[in-house]
């Protein structure tokens, strides 16, 4: 069977966030193949963030012991009858803040071992510096790349898999053909993000640090403000724009709002793709969302790769539109065509604005 | 220490950076791989340059899977001249160069992570609370002296040895004075420091901010407005000025002499100058009229 071939045969893993262990039973129950999350680093450097972690933010775990009773729980877990591909679900730990310093080398030791001490499955790396770190240690559990390392074609995912990395995790901003073309060409299990989080821009590049806004200011920010009240990067703002050569005012609009939530609409073909995990963006998510988008991804994949059944395109898209009812917002981001994988030159800001 | 200028894929600027004093050209695309020059364009470059004798280096992007093939051959192309640098920004171009033994890596800005880079470390915003600012300026680290944030990912020994075990040679920095003292480790470490002198990058994506708002409609079909276009983006309660220049947005700075004296503390190998739109530096004399300001602080 050649490596097209098994692209048909191949089921996604659902990787699902997590922040604490009631969050960890739920998205399970719901269907998750994976969890993941982080842990805040317990001391000097525990407010130190660049973007989620391993900052003290509440998209991290709180403590190693609270983690510890994550990874048992995933690990006694049995799936439901009829569950295919799946043994067992695991907890991949995010250790991949894209940054490492000698200061903050000893603590981030003792951190990866503790993680490690609680029997996690897996390390989820963005730096080559913690990289470093983890070959040092000797650590035994497989390694994944992370998004952070901004991986967009097969000499990059090749790159990674002969460091001893069993997973890529690629970039956000790839079309479903360069997804398939990067898996055709990959001999590493290939990851891609399909729900929220969908950035505007390349995130390992990001310096657009999120602001905290308060209640009140968010309807002067700009258009993605008014419909949802709530932390969002200034890619979303509205700037005033003028053109440089000659100083001359073009118009106030959020001229840096690419920001892509969901792709239910596209979950088939990326399943066609070959891609081996699908993961949902909400480790600052509450427990109720995780819980939600899990369910969403795992009703509709297991309608999509059902064996031995023949899916009728009308009964998918009826799936599809009883689920995207049920997410709140879905007018807006359905109307600006907010879509994972839609063409990279979207608009998404000019359609709310006429 | 040199002087180089990067022009990004236009022959007539590459023309007047040639007649500058500039000791090294820096041909191609930084940030967009649909920018990159065609195989026929870039020999074309190469050709000028070596034909006025000056150095020659191949700036190249994060590249996608569709463009990949044309990097190949641009490499390869580059592989039969005489030793050549080439900036890197992606992992795959950085394992494809291992391979090429006529090339040497030099680690692009996209390869560097340096939290500094971000605009509101250095801006007071009165009406949003920035949880990075407020935690971190208020903390343990700054008054120990482990100003955390203005480093970067090569203050670590075992990241910059993993690196130069790849055959890389030196590395692109930005012109953020205040991580400067952090830069000096890199250098002592082994790198070649290259230094920009004006533009930071904040931003990149490959929805291309500028293609999407001037109507273009796809990576494939853009005509590259960002030839002759930038935009200068605004907030003024936040006392914010970004400059969008095709997929990248950028903060700008205009080194002062102070800190020109200051980087003359580290060991600077090379100062980059940037011919585009936003620096405005768009022919020779603005060249050699930078060029002549900063060797007479300099020296």
């Amino acid at each position: 069977m050649n490596r097209r071939d098994r692209k048909v045969e191949r089921i996604p893993k659902i990787m699902a966030p997590i922040n604490s262990l009631e969050g960890a039973v739920r998205v399970i129950h719901a269907g998750a193949d994976e969890i993941y999350c982080g842990v805040a680093l317990p001391s000097k450097f525990k407010n130190f963030f660049l973007y989620r972690g391993p900052g003290a933010s509440p998209s991290q775990v709180s403590t190693y012991d609270d983690l510890g009773k994550i990874v048992e729980y995933a690990h006694r877990y049995r799936p439901r009858a009829g569950r295919r591909d799946v043994r067992r679900v695991e907890a991949v730990l995010v250790v991949n803040e894209p940054f490492m310093s000698e200061a903050m080398e000893s603590e981030v030791k003792d951190h990866i071992r503790s993680c490690l001490d609680t029997g996690v499955d897996a390390l989820l790396i963005g730096d080559m510096g913690v990289f470093s770190i983890v070959k040092d240690m000797g650590v035994h559990v497989p390694l994944y790349a992370s998004t952070y390392f901004a991986s967009m074609n097969h000499e990059s995912t090749e790159f990674f898999r002969k460091l001893g990395f069993s997973r890529v995790v690629l970039e956000r901003h790839l079309t479903i053909h360069e997804i398939s073309e990067i898996v055709n060409h990959s001999k590493v299990d290939i990851e891609v993000f399909c729900h929220a989080g969908g950035c505007s821009n390349i995130n390992t590049s990001c310096y657009f640090y999120h602001i905290h806004i308060p209640p009140g200011i968010e309807k002067h920010l700009g258009s993605y403000f008014r419909d949802r009240e709530r932390v969002v990067g200034p890619c979303s703002m509205d700037y005033e724009i003028y053109d440089v050569s000659n100083g001359d005012k073009i118009c106030k609009a959020p001229i840096l709002d690419a920001i892509t939530e969901c792709s239910l609409c596209y979950l088939q073909a990326l399943v066609s793709t070959g891609v081996t995990g699908i993961k949902i963006v909400g480790r600052c998510e509450n427990v109720p969302t995780q819980e939600r988008y899990t369910r969403w991804y795992r009703e509709l994949l297991d309608l999509i790769t059902r064996r031995n059944y023949q899916l009728k395109p009308e009964i998918l898209r009826e799936k599809i539109d009883s689920t995207i009812k049920e997410f709140e917002g879905s007018q807006v981001f359905c109307k600006q065509k907010r879509c994972y994988f839609s063409p990279l030159f979207n608009v998404p800001y000019k359609s709310f604005i006429s | 220490m040199k002087f180089s200028v990067h022009v990004e894929n236009d022959l007539e600027m590459l023309e007047e950076a040639i007649d500058s004093s500039c000791d090294r050209i820096r041909f191609g695309s930084e940030f967009c791989d649909a920018k990159m020059p065609s195989l026929s364009v870039l020999e074309k470059a190469f050709a000028l340059t070596e034909g006025a004798e000056k150095d020659f280096a191949y700036v190249t992007p994060r590249v996608s899977e569709s463009t990949l093939g044309e990097i190949h051959e641009q490499l390869n192309f580059l592989n039969k001249k005489r030793k050549i640098g080439v900036v890197v920004n992606d992992f795959g171009i950085l394992s494809i160069l291992k391979r090429c033994h006529g090339l040497t890596p030099h680690l692009g800005r996209q390869m560097i992570h340096v939290p500094a880079r971000c605009p509101w470390l250095k801006t007071e915003i009165k009406d949003v609370v920035f949880s990075p600012l407020r935690t971190i300026s208020r903390t343990k680290l700054v008054r120990s002296g482990e100003d955390i944030y203005s480093q970067t990912n090569l203050n670590y020994e075992p990241t910059i040895r993993f690196f130069k075990d790849l055959g890389v040679k030196g590395v692109d920095l930005d012109w953020i004075p205040k991580c400067f003292p952090h830069y000096d480790f890199i250098a002592n470490n082994g790198l070649d420091l290259s230094l920009h002198l004006h533009l930071v990058p904040v931003t990149i994506t490959r929805k291309c901010h500028t293609a999407r708002f001037l109507g273009e409609k796809s990576p494939q079909t853009c005509s590259k407005p960002c030839k002759t276009r930038a935009f200068l983006l605004e907030r003024k309660e936040f006392n914010l000025q970004l400059f969008l220049h095709g997929n990248t947005v950028f903060s700008l700075v205009n080194p002062s002499r102070k800190d020109l004296e200051r980087s003359l503390r580290i060991n600077v190998a090379e100062f980059v100058i940037t011919m585009n739109p936003v620096t405005k530096i768009l022919g020779r004399e603005k060249i050699d009229s930078l060029i002549g300001q900063v060797k007479a602080i300099i020296t």
